[in-house]
């Protein structure tokens, strides 16, 4: 293209930008939101991440290296050995004390530093000074402002006794820290030394040290002492800018959907004047061109007032860093290369939304243009392959992440093609959208007239219609997917969960239980209730405790018939109400005889023994006996690794075997119901009442995710319903001739709202429904490498498919305007 | 011979003070039952303005405007939408048809929107596609249809139903002389079998297919004649093929 068709073209795209009015400021606007969110982030990002320098600092100060003593015999004079001549060093003592003052206790990290030493920029002198003498010290903020305490008030610290506060110091990497600065040269039993700061001679660097000292070559286990570098301190963490990158980039891609449909607009409405520019001899790249000069003009405005945006907001935000991040950050960092890479990928977005329009509108036949004619839509169908074709892309991407995912912890690698692969199938999904538009074409004439003419509508301007559709699709598909993921580890939780107590039991445990259960159990109208009596005791120093075997096998065989014992561990001893609040009833004649209880998951059969262990101090194992062959009885459990004992014996036997029941400790109740909330509520309460003691109840699987989901669905209805609307008041701007035409035929101005919120309703439910096959496909991808089975919330997910159409057309209804008046028509 | 539409001292102007504009000064005029009335005058002479107080879509500011034996001043705006569906049709230059229906769907429009059953109204619009030769077209879209075969439409929906009178703005205005004689062939015929017409146009050779030419100027009649129409101005006359544009 010659430099004057350029020219020409710039000056057509500024000009249709200019012209465009709202739909123009929206495009703006969509650039300008994510770009601002990027600059912004990025800028507080860089400013609050502390730079290595500045971490090595808050570690050692100015030292060289950081010296910690680990093994025996490792101390100042050991280290002086090991080090040049000339190299000095600095213990860095920090202990635990607490501060006394005016009857308020806090804990306090207690320091020794020489600040004007090595230590030099590990705290800040806020006022007044460092402590000078063994009688002074300064504090940090946080305690001056618990104490009350100013520079030359009294200060007692229960170790160190008395002081006077002389000045104020902060750790700038840590504004709250409770800390107490006290002369370095202090002496005394609470003052502890190590580690260590170390400054290292002129000429000397960390390579020349003793291999002694830094390992090489030796054991690490044995040396004496853990030495960190300046380098190894300032080894800079993972940088989060990445991520706001994607995330914005991911944003923009979202806004260029949108974007593409306010460009196709804006192409139909100047279609004539591109027609004329054909006729006047130019060529499909001027008319290309045109249209992408318009997004360029638009992407440029919109990526320059995102940046300034974002500077503006984080300068907004600046004052607060230093309280949101309990650092004193430097004043606002803003570097160059992030912000123009914050623009450059808004410009590229709005490009890219121009991209596909700008092509549309290079291939309209001149003449048609000329008519007015709208141009023939492009077969769906090419469409439709390319979105196949994306989707299956999309699932081998996705697949390839499981995959690399199942061999390699390098999250970043697998999480990229996750991403990948989820923003394919989002893509594919929408650009299949057209050709389901045009089926749905095919129904039209069977529906009544405002259906009929926004089915008709929608369909005919599908190229339009499509990257709406896609958008609306992708916000809907990241809630489906989030939702099905924590639906499905909810239910993989459910499955492995581990009742700890039946679902009419409570449970007081606690010095105080038997008291409260007691009380417990009279409030509630228990029909059992009783202490746990354990077997396990201490015996002159020895462990004894007791297990049941059941069954028939060698217990000294590895495999086989070791298989066909059965181990119940801790029975507890107890009476008639023990066996009642256990759920044994059925068993009590048997109990009575003297049998054991069990309480078994599965069928046990065979002979039954109970067996002593007695772990002696210092002996490698436990001495084990078997006490007696008992008889016993089998009862199923809904417990098998609860609280509650898997085996019960009445004293009578517990006397007979020569156990000794030791002592009480839980308190069990059952009651006949289900324990409601508000059972659980008056059972806390009167436990609460009781020194240290409490109440456990089951209360079955957590599903913490449920809350959070139907936020995520109520958001995200939020945001596909705005898209939607967008896309409905694009259209709008394309049906000012039908409008017309309908009022001159009498038609009632209400139809024009009806027909808008047809149209919003065809678009919300296209978009939903391919949304949950879009959200599925990433989430299939994180639960192939757990082998775990997908859960779809589906009573949400129906509701949301519900709600979403039924909102937009709604909404559409409501916020459309009738038919103008005539008057709106004259030229 | 009824009057289809009377005109008494109607006026229309807009603005107030030194912004006042008179786009029609208090004009008679009466348009009977089988009469095609042509309007002729230069650019902002008053004539659209003339036909949109006729067809309901704008108040006259002074006098009276009735149809078919109504005064619309006693109509609001539900009667006059009403108006438009069952008694008066319109035809414009240009972009008549709605570009998502088919041309049979454009014809039935008045009559869904005056809550007529499908079927029956389907069956109305294939007889008035008929009487206009575009039954083959039926199901075509505007987008498919040439200029000629879209202005066929629109008076076959303008006719639809047993309207009565039709309110044709320089419906020709789009269309090269052989597709323009037939659209004036057709407002003939439908004067001819009782209807009446109002048409706006620039093109003497079509106003003289009327019974009355009314010339207008700075919103005033200022002539009225009665053309005399020469043997190629007959209805019998063949209609071309279909298809020109």
């Amino acid at each position: 293209m010659t430099r004057g068709g350029s020219r020409v073209a710039t000056r057509l795209g500024a000009r249709a930008a200019r012209r465009g009015g709202w739909r123009s400021v929206l495009v703006a606007l969509l650039i300008a939101l994510p770009v601002m969110a990027m600059a912004g982030a990025t800028i507080v990002l860089e400013t609050v991440t502390p730079t290595p320098e500045r971490r090595a600092i808050s570690r050692m100060g100015i030292a060289d290296l950081l010296v910690m003593p680990v093994g025996p015999d490792a101390d100042e004079g050991l280290l002086r050995s090991l080090l040049p001549d000339g190299a000095s060093i600095e213990p860095m003592p920090d202990m635990a004390d607490t501060a006394l003052v005016g009857g308020l206790e806090s804990g306090v990290s207690v320091r020794a530093f020489d600040l004007d030493g090595l230590a030099a920029g590990m705290l800040d002198v806020v006022s007044g000074r460092t402590p000078e003498s063994a009688g002074e010290v300064a504090i940090s903020p946080s305690i001056a402002r618990i104490a009350g305490t100013e520079a030359g008030d009294a200060f007692a610290l229960r170790s160190l006794g008395d002081k006077t506060v002389v000045g104020i110091v902060e750790d700038p990497m840590n504004l709250r820290a409770p800390i107490v600065l006290i002369h370095p040269g202090i002496d005394g039993p609470a003052v502890d030394a190590g580690p260590y700061l170390v400054g290292l001679p002129d000429g000397v660097s960390v390579d020349m040290l003793d291999d002694t000292l830094l390992g090489s070559g030796a054991d690490e286990a044995e040396l004496p002492f853990w030495v960190t570098s300046r380098t190894q301190a300032a080894t800079p963490t993972a940088s989060e800018t990445g991520t706001v990158f994607v995330l914005g980039g991911l944003a923009l891609i979202e806004a260029a959907l949108i974007a593409s449909a306010a460009f196709a607009v804006s192409i139909r409405r100047r279609q004539r004047d591109l027609g004329l520019l054909g006729a006047a001899g130019g060529e499909p790249g001027h008319l290309r061109a045109t249209v992408l000069a318009e997004g360029a003009l638009l992407g440029v405005v919109g990526a320059l007032a995102g940046v300034g945006l974002g500077v503006i907001a984080a300068a907004s935000l600046a004052p607060w860093l230093d309280q949101l991040t309990d650092r004193r950050n430097p004043p606002l960092v803003l570097l160059p290369h992030w912000l123009a890479l914050a623009a450059a990928i808004g410009l590229a977005a709005a490009l890219l939304a121009a991209a596909v329009p700008a092509r549309t509108a290079s291939r309209v036949p001149v003449l048609a243009a000329l008519s007015g004619r709208r141009p023939v839509s492009a077969p769906a169908r090419r469409t439709l392959r390319l979105g196949l074709a994306a989707i299956a892309a999309g699932f081998a991407i996705t697949l390839a992440g499981s995959l690399y995912r199942l061999q390699s912890a390098e999250g970043i690698v697998w999480a990229t093609l996750y991403l990948a692969g989820a923003v394919l199938g989002v893509l594919g999904f929408g650009a299949c959208s057209p050709w389901l538009l045009e089926r749905l074409e095919k129904v039209a004439s069977r529906l009544p007239l405002s259906p009929r003419i926004a089915l008709r509508d929608t369909a005919r301007f599908r190229s339009r219609n499509g990257p709406i559709v896609t958008a609306v699709l992708a916000a809907f598909a990241a809630t489906v997917a989030v939702a099905a993921l924590l639906a499905s580890q909810e239910a993989r939780a459910a499955q492995y969960y581990q009742p700890m107590l039946r679902t009419d039991q409570l449970m007081v445990v606690g010095d105080g239980a038997r008291a409260a259960g007691q009380e417990v159990a009279r409030e509630l109208g228990a029909i059992a209730a009783a202490h746990l009596t354990t077997t396990d005791l201490v015996d002159e120093g020895a462990y004894v405790s007791y297990s049941m075997r059941i069954g028939t096998g060698d217990p000294e065989e590895e495999t086989g018939t070791r298989d066909e014992l059965h181990y119940f561990g801790s029975p507890v001893v107890g009476g008639e109400d023990l066996l009642m609040a256990l759920g044994g009833e059925e068993a009590l004649d048997e109990f009575r005889q003297g049998h054991l209880i069990v309480f078994a998951e599965q069928e046990v059969s065979g002979p039954g023994v109970v067996r002593r262990f007695v772990e002696s101090p210092g002996a490698r194992d436990a001495a084990e006996e078997i006490i007696g062959e008992v008889p016993y009885r089998v009862l199923p459990t809904e417990v098998p690794n609860g609280s509650v004992p898997s085996a019960i014996m009445s004293r009578e036997t517990a006397q007979r075997l020569g156990i000794v029941a030791a002592q009480e400790t839980q308190y069990l109740i059952r009651l006949s119901h289900v324990v409601t909330d508000q059972e659980m509520a008056r059972a806390g309460a009167i436990a609460q009442t009781h020194p240290q003691a409490s109440v456990n109840v089951e209360r079955g699987p957590q599903r913490p995710g449920e809350a959070f989901r139907l936020l995520l669905f109520m958001a995200s209805l939020a945001f596909a319903l705005s898209i939607t609307g967008v896309a409905v008041a694009l259209g709008e701007a394309e049906t000012r001739p039908d409008q017309r035409t309908l009022l001159a035929l009498g038609a009632d101005p209400a139809v024009r709202r009806r027909i808008t919120a047809a149209r919003a309703g065809v678009l919300a439910t296209i978009a939903g429904v391919l949304a949950v096959p879009a959200g599925l496909l990433p989430v299939w991808g994180l639960l192939f490498t757990a082998e775990a089975p997908i859960v779809l919330p589906l009573p949400e997910v129906l509701g949301a498919l519900a709600m979403l159409p039924l909102t937009a057309i709604l909404g559409a209804a409501l916020l459309s305007r009738p038919i103008p008046p005539w008057s709106a028509y004259r030229k | 011979m009824a009057d289809a539409i009377r005109l008494e001292a109607t006026t229309r102007s807009f603005g107030s003070g030194h912004t006042l504009v008179v786009a029609l000064h208090p004009t008679d005029l009466t348009v009977g039952d089988g009469e095609l009335v042509a309007v002729m005058g230069p650019s902002g002479s008053g004539k659209t303005t003339l036909l949109a107080l006729v067809g309901g879509l704008d108040r006259p500011t002074g006098g009276r405007v009735v149809v078919s034996g109504q005064d619309l001043a006693t109509l609001d705006a539900r009667g006059l939408a009403v108006l438009r569906r069952r008694t008066v049709g319109y035809v414009f230059q240009e972009l008549n048809l709605l570009s998502g229906l088919t041309a049979r769907e454009n014809v039935t429009l008045p009559l869904e929107l005056d809550g007529a059953q499908l079927a029956g109204a389907r069956k109305a619009a294939d007889e008035a596609l008929a009487s206009v030769e575009m039954t083959e077209l039926a199901d075509r879209f505007p987008d498919d249809l040439s200029g000629g075969e879209q202005q066929r439409v629109a008076i076959a929906r303008a006719m639809v139903g047993g309207r009565r009178i039709l309110l044709a703005d320089e419906p020709t205005g789009a269309l090269d002389s052989m597709n323009g004689e037939t659209v004036m062939r057709l407002l003939r015929r439908h004067c001819d079998n009782g209807g009446a017409a109002l048409l706006v146009t620039h093109d003497a050779a079509h106003a003289a297919w009327a019974d009355r030419v009314v010339f207008l100027r700075d919103g005033r009649i200022v002539d009225e004649s009665r053309p005399a129409p020469g043997p190629e101005f007959s209805v019998d006359r063949p209609v071309p093929a279909l298809g020109a544009a």
